[in-house]
């Protein structure tokens, strides 16, 4: 009797899920049985709960003994390593113009206006991989501090359950929750960890997103410093890519050009911008739309590039009482609903949709944002409660 | 004999019960006055070892680039944690940009500096360390100058074992300041019925708390602010503009954090921009509707038409939020 039947009939009745489930690791076993691992390796690529595979599943015949070895096998098969996995890796070629990078080189950015580069330092963190007819494997609580030094820099991704490579994606910046972490309390060696000369910014209590500064001028005798920061310009870039097989590993290429970061900044007389949202954010906006490409010169595809600012929240009365009422508004015609975050990242409170007030009942600092019905973030507001 | 014992009990009485009343205060009035719950993050509870080590750092020049300035430069205790200056002076003899703030029950604020960008105490060790014209250094080399010191070795790696040097000095820092609590002002022994306030600072109270001046709508509670941002009319300083530089919202711009009042009269000069040199000026300039116009300025910053005995009033309660316990408190100093 298949499986499905059986439960339906028993006098015990098994959740379809977990009948359709039994039967995803039934075919696990005789795999194994049969010494296929490559079929082991590819049972975990295929739609597990689709039509073609139940009809198949739905003709092997269960006997007594495999019900335990199943058991057994479907608590195995949670763990990841289980599925095919592959080492995942992102180079970079980092370029300025048309050669490669290298600290101190005199060149002029499309302006005309000379500069060097003496300092590059950025943070990608948010890297999704995006494989397989559009699936997502988000590298969560993964950061890297990028400080270019070389033609070329390769970042380990680490073991994902990927065939296909179709785009990668990661953001210019460290995400609104660690952003406002202690870096102190990071070990060291961890990239959000206190670094020399120093990534965070005590008094904005965030981490610079990029800091670039070198000398500009035709004499070079100009010092020119962007720093920028701020959840609200924290970006997100996708670029379209195909991974090379390289020993077994499948390495994705990106092209990094740095001549780009500069790009309609004027820097002839020196500038200074640490964070005040003028030729800083433009510095960020540059490593977003133009900086990264593939290997055929493609760029970002994302829709949304960034949060727009013109949208903002409104929240009254800030800081606000103890459990009282916090109104709030949106300048979008969208209706929106609202998410609580506390400090350490988590959502506490989540509204529905077009809700206007909310109430929190714990003291503390925290971000709400506004998302439309197709969960896009609209705006943040940092919400105190006393 | 018997009627005239009486008629003296009776009087006795009844100046005892016209004392009382002087010092009678409501448990409604006294109750917004209360302590709150101080927030402690889990990872930081305080010991003695932290505390001992944190007031170790708070008088130690080795965290400033030069070597020339600790904490203690700018917050000095007798000062309750400030330091009479309009702008401190930080290492390599740079001037600040802003007055230096008290640090009186500094662990009850739920944000810190006057841009109100640092949620907690230990981040807030960062903005210091960090800033061109205060100690215009950096954590790792504050931890490697450190790591020299064999004091500061030890204490670091019994208070805080398993973790990193650098998270000692922030974190004991933010334990040691977290101690810094003044509640024994002659003014909360009134409230708490333990002494008694002249009339002259009793009529003072009363205009702090009335709807004539509305001073408290701003400095009210335990620590005599409701930590929100406002302009009081201060003269604008160019390249400060507040609370904007965190928000780069228009309606942000000349907006810094209400400071407390909790030791006010030892905390001279006064305002973001250390502009007012005593009281009397302060309150002069409420008095007036503020010294400078700003699109931003509080709705309540107009003329309050008060006369000299009652700013003088005002001026003597003002005096009562003084705690001399705090300020000479040995705990605190460095020995």
């Amino acid at each position: 009797m298949p499986l499905q039947q059986a439960a339906a009939k028993g006098n015990h009745a098994i959740p379809s899920v977990v009948v359709k489930y039994v039967h995803a690791t039934a075919i696990a076993i005789r795999m194994v049985a049969n010494a296929d691992v490559n079929a082991v390796n590819k049972l975990y690529l295929v739609e597990p709960f689709g039509s073609t595979f139940f009809k198949t599943l739905n003709t092997i015949k269960m006997k007594k003994y495999t019900l335990y070895a199943l058991i057994l096998l479907m608590a195995f098969s949670w763990f990841p390593n289980l599925k095919a996995s592959t080492n995942v890796k992102l180079k970079f070629n980092h370029k300025i113009g048309s050669v490669n990078y290298a600290k101190n080189l005199q060149v002029k950015n499309n302006l005309d206006h000379d500069y060097t580069i003496t300092r590059l330092e950025y943070y990608i963190s948010n890297v999704i991989i995006i494989h397989d007819g559009g699936s997502m494997d988000t590298l969560k609580n993964t950061y890297f501090l990028m400080n270019p030094s070389g033609a070329t820099e390769t970042l380990d991704l680490g073991l994902r359950s990927v065939t296909n490579i179709e785009a990668i994606q990661f953001s210019i910046g460290v995400d609104p929750f660690n952003n406002h972490a202690n870096p102190a309390s990071f070990m060291a060696g961890h990239p959000l960890a206190p670094k020399s000369p120093s990534m965070h910014w005590g008094w904005t209590s965030g981490y610079r997103f990029l800091a670039i500064e070198g000398k500009s001028g035709s004499s070079l005798n100009q010092t020119y410093q962007l720093h920028g920061l701020w959840d609200a310009n924290y970006y997100s870039l996708r670029i379209p890519v195909a991974a090379i097989d390289d020993n077994g590993a499948k390495v994705i290429e990106l092209n990094a050009d740095y001549d780009k970061v500069l790009h309609d900044i004027s820097i002839n007389s020196g500038v200074i911008a640490h964070g005040d949202n003028t030729s800083d954010r433009k510095a960020l906006q540059n490593m977003r739309d133009s900086v990264f490409t593939n290997t055929n010169g493609q760029g970002d595809i994302l829709s949304i590039k960034a949060i727009d600012k013109s949208k903002t929240i409104l929240t009254y009365p800030n800081p606000a009482q103890l459990n009282a009422q916090i109104n709030l508004t949106v300048n979008s015609t969208e209706q929106v609903y609202y998410k609580v975050i506390n400090l350490k990242g988590a959502v506490i409170k989540q509204t529905l949709l077009g809700t206007t007030k909310l109430f929190i009942d714990k003291p503390g600092m925290y971000t709400i944002q506004a998302f439309t019905a197709a969960n896009t973030l609209v705006a943040m507001k940092r919400q105190i409660v006393l | 004999m018997n009627k005239l014992v009486s008629i003296l009990c009776i009087a006795t009485l009844l100046v005892a019960c016209t004392r009382d009343k002087k010092t009678l205060v409501t448990n409604a009035f006294a109750s917004q006055f209360a302590m709150p719950i101080m927030p402690i993050p889990a990872n930081n509870l305080p010991s003695k070892d932290r505390i001992a080590l944190g007031k170790y750092l708070f008088y130690n020049p080795a965290l400033s680039k030069d070597s020339s300035v600790s904490c203690s430069s700018c917050h000095l205790p007798e000062h309750s944690f400030t330091d009479q200056r309009k702008f401190s002076i930080g290492s390599d003899k740079q001037l600040g940009t802003s007055n230096s703030p008290s640090l009186a029950n500094i662990g009850f604020h739920p944000y810190f500096t006057r841009a109100g960008g640092v949620q907690s105490l230990e981040i807030q060790v960062l903005v210091p360390i960090q800033e061109h014209n205060e100690f215009n250094f950096n954590l790792l080399k504050i931890e490697s100058r450190l790591l020299q010191d064999s004091y500061f070795k030890k204490m670091a790696s019994q208070a805080y074992p398993s973790k990193e040097p650098y998270f000692a000095i922030t974190a004991s820092i933010a334990a040691f300041e977290r101690t810094l609590v003044s509640n024994q002002s002659r003014f909360d022994q009134y409230i708490q019925g333990l002494s008694s306030l002249n009339e002259q600072e009793r009529k003072g109270l009363e205009l702090f708390f009335g709807s004539r001046t509305n001073c408290s709508q701003c400095h009210g509670g335990f620590n005599f602010t409701n930590y929100t941002f406002a302009n009081n009319g201060a003269t604008q300083i160019k390249n400060d503009s507040g609370r904007y530089q965190i928000t780069h919202r228009k309606e942000d711009i000349g907006l810094f954090k209400v400071p407390s009042l909790r030791n006010i009269a030892l905390t001279a000069p006064y305002m973001h921009d250390g502009s007012l040199n005593s009281l009397r000026s302060v309150l002069k300039s409420y008095n007036k509707g503020g010294n400078s116009t700003h699109f931003n300025n509080q709705t309540q910053i107009k003329k309050l038409h008060l006369n000299e005995n009652e700013l003088a009033q005002l001026e003597a309660f003002l005096h009562t939020l003084t705690d001399m316990n705090f300020v000479h408190n040995p705990k605190f100093k460095k020995q």
